[in-house]
């Protein structure tokens, strides 16, 4: 139009002889030159102008809705050019770390800073999750994506660890321990199943089935069942990986198991994934009513110690955040996380050795009498069906003792347990009142740490061993302190140089971390 | 050796030069490359910046042609005959550094030591 518009003023100059070519020029009768015209013309030109304008910006929002919406409004302006553009759906990552965590006034500012850390990290997979998950990618981009996921997940677990190991040398007995059960769900289903049976907490629930209550005696169990239902009306808080990605609660100390829990059948399963182990099918099947994640935690307070299980209860729009900050391993405090904790919940384990096979769910209405100290002992899920209670049992034998376990089974408290929505997770701390007589109280510190250092090897050499099998690297051993390096395996002389036949150098994998070094 | 994406990368560099050494068929430097892009960077035992996805060497073989020539271990290679290796992928990395029609590589490396002589140097007269 403006080449037009131009080569008319040209003509007009030249010889008042009006040529006039191109497309839109047999629509418009010979012009005069009057200025009238030409005032005409150039508004037409602006409006033309600003049209374009429009126009772009109508695509460019177009372009962003369809990013949002995943496909691409009826409105998008298309020139002659044949076909709309093609979108991609953005996968949102953005999120926003709770205020609480900044400005939270802790003596201990290397914990602070390590929390907040542990928030961002956890962040930052559930982002990378999100985007591992996205439909529509190619192969390398999945693979990619889903690396970069597997390193954010060991980062959080990482932090997790420091923060933990943090907590317990200053003694820090605030609450809960966060578990991350979802984060292991999809991705890494059947890599640990050497691990997977211990707690087989199922975390999608079935809100409409009740429990029903536990032929138990116990004298707590009144006020955990009026707990039970402030929890059901009200949603409890949003931990960093529910769907919503809103951050986790700033309070959340980790134990040993919750490592160990992590990798094995505490898995975030949803009713359209398989479960990764035969076993935690046949417990899924038992325990569909109710879902908890079962989390050991420790903690050393004075003299005395004593574990208390956690269950963390979690969906998506909760607002149990009072609870999972109040809650705490003190010792003779009152119940105050009653009110709003799902009272699911098992008698604290009364030690620390809890390898793969170890975690046992006794039923405590069957089993008072017997020995809560066989370490090998297995629940067998018919014994399930009835109970809404599971016991976490360590089956560190030599520290417990009959009478105790005894004791300990009597008084396990009976809840009822109303399961929670899908995609929740039970947190809760029971008080030390209900175990007065706990066999850990007992136990002298040192003991316990010790066990728990232990412990920690051995889950880190136990994985080692499991992804190192069929490698042929020599095998380092990380120290259970130091996660963030990993030991980079010097290639040395008994590692065997492949070559590829006509001589270029074979990559070969050193390690166990699957990093890739070439020789040349 | 921090980089920002999209910035020029200034680093102190020090020349290598690597005459490859036959052995039997074939043609070896002597020493291991780690990382890449396509590799995960958090795994590099020697990279400051664990987002770091250049090529580091990672072994040498004691003797050989690149222990010889001065590299060590934990080297930052920036560049392979001119060719840029501060982004590119492992097998990339390796290519350049295996062409059998070339008798010699010569690298440019960075390490942490480096800076630190040229720092000293400059702040001592």
């Amino acid at each position: 139009m403006t080449t037009m518009e131009s080569k008319e003023e040209i003509s007009d100059t030249d010889s008042g002889i009006i040529l006039q070519s191109g497309p839109d020029s047999p629509t418009s009768p010979v012009k005069d030159l009057s200025p009238h015209t030409r005032a005409l013309k150039l508004k037409h030109q602006s409006l033309e102008d600003r049209l374009e304008l429009c126009l772009l910006e109508l695509r460019k929002l177009c372009i962003r809705e369809a990013e949002l919406t995943g496909k691409l409004p009826s409105e998008y302006p298309l020139t002659p050019e044949e076909k709309p553009p093609r979108v991609r759906r953005r996968i949102g990552a953005s999120f926003k770390l709770d205020e609480g965590l900044m400005q939270k006034n802790q003596q201990d500012s290397e914990l602070q800073a390590l929390e907040t850390d542990l928030a961002l990290q956890q962040q930052i997979y559930v982002a990378a999750r999100k985007l591992s998950l996205e439909d529509n990618l190619s192969k390398p981009q999945k693979k990619s994506r889903l690396l970069q996921c597997k390193r954010e997940e060991r980062k959080v677990k990482d932090l997790q660890e420091a923060v933990f190991q943090h907590r317990i040398k200053s003694e820090c007995n605030s609450p809960c321990v966060s578990t991350s059960s979802s984060q292991n769900k999809d991705l890494c289903m059947s890599d640990d199943s050497s691990l997977s049976d211990v707690v087989a907490l199922d975390d999608d629930v079935d809100s409409s089935s009740p429990l029903s209550p536990p032929v138990l005696n116990n004298s707590c169990s009144d006020p955990l069942q009026l707990s039970e239902k402030p929890l059901q009306s009200s949603p409890q808080p949003s931990r960093v990986d529910s769907p919503t990605g809103t951050p986790v609660t700033p309070e959340s100390c980790r134990i040993p198991l919750t490592q160990f829990v992590r990798n094995s059948a505490l898995r975030h399963n949803h009713t359209t994934s398989a479960p990764s182990t035969p076993e935690l099918l046949v417990r899924r099947q038992y325990s569909q009513s109710f879902s908890r994640l079962l989390v050991l935690r420790t903690a050393v307070h004075g003299s005395r110690l004593f574990c208390t299980a956690d269950f963390r209860v979690q969906s998506p729009e909760s607002t149990l955040k009072d609870s999972d900050q109040s809650f705490s391993s003190h010792i003779g405090s009152p119940v105050r996380t009653e009110p709003t904790e799902i009272p699911k919940l098992c008698p604290p384990p009364y030690g620390f050795h809890f390898g793969a096979q170890k975690k046992n769910f006794p039923d405590p209405t069957k089993k008072t009498s017997q020995p809560l100290s066989s370490p090998g002992r297995r629940r067998t899920p018919l014994e399930d069906s009835q109970q809404s209670l599971q016991n976490l049992d360590t089956g560190v034998c030599s520290l417990s003792s009959s009478p105790v376990a005894q004791q300990i089974g009597a008084t396990s408290p009976r809840r009822v347990l109303k399961p929670p929505p899908p995609y929740t997770r039970v947190v809760r701390t029971p008080s030390l009142k209900e175990y007065p007589n706990h066999a850990i109280r007992l136990m002298p510190r040192e003991i316990v740490s010790e066990e728990l250092k232990s412990w920690h090897q051995r889950n880190k050499l136990q994985k080692l061993w499991l992804n190192n099998g069929e490698k042929q690297a020599s095998l380092s051993v990380t120290s259970p302190t130091s996660p963030h390096l990993p030991p980079f395996n010097q290639g040395s002389g008994n590692l065997i140089l492949q070559r590829a036949p006509d001589g270029t150098p074979v990559q070969w994998f050193v390690a166990e971390d699957a990093e890739i070094v070439s020789q040349v | 050796m921090a980089f920002v994406p999209g910035q020029p990368v200034t680093a102190v560099v020090e020349r290598i030069e690597i005459q490859k050494l036959f052995q039997g068929e074939n043609l070896i430097l002597g020493f291991s490359i780690g990382g890449g892009i396509d590799q995960d960077p958090g795994q590099n035992p020697f990279s400051e910046d664990k987002a770091d996805k250049g090529i580091y060497v990672t072994r040498i073989s004691p003797g050989g042609p690149a222990d010889v020539a001065g590299l060590r271990i934990g080297d930052k290679i920036m560049q392979v005959n001119g060719w840029d290796m501060t982004m590119v992928t492992h097998d990339h990395a390796r290519k350049k550094l295996t062409k059998k029609s070339e008798h010699v590589v010569r690298l440019l490396v960075t390490r942490k030591s480096l800076e630190e002589v040229v720092k000293h140097s400059m702040g001592r007269p």
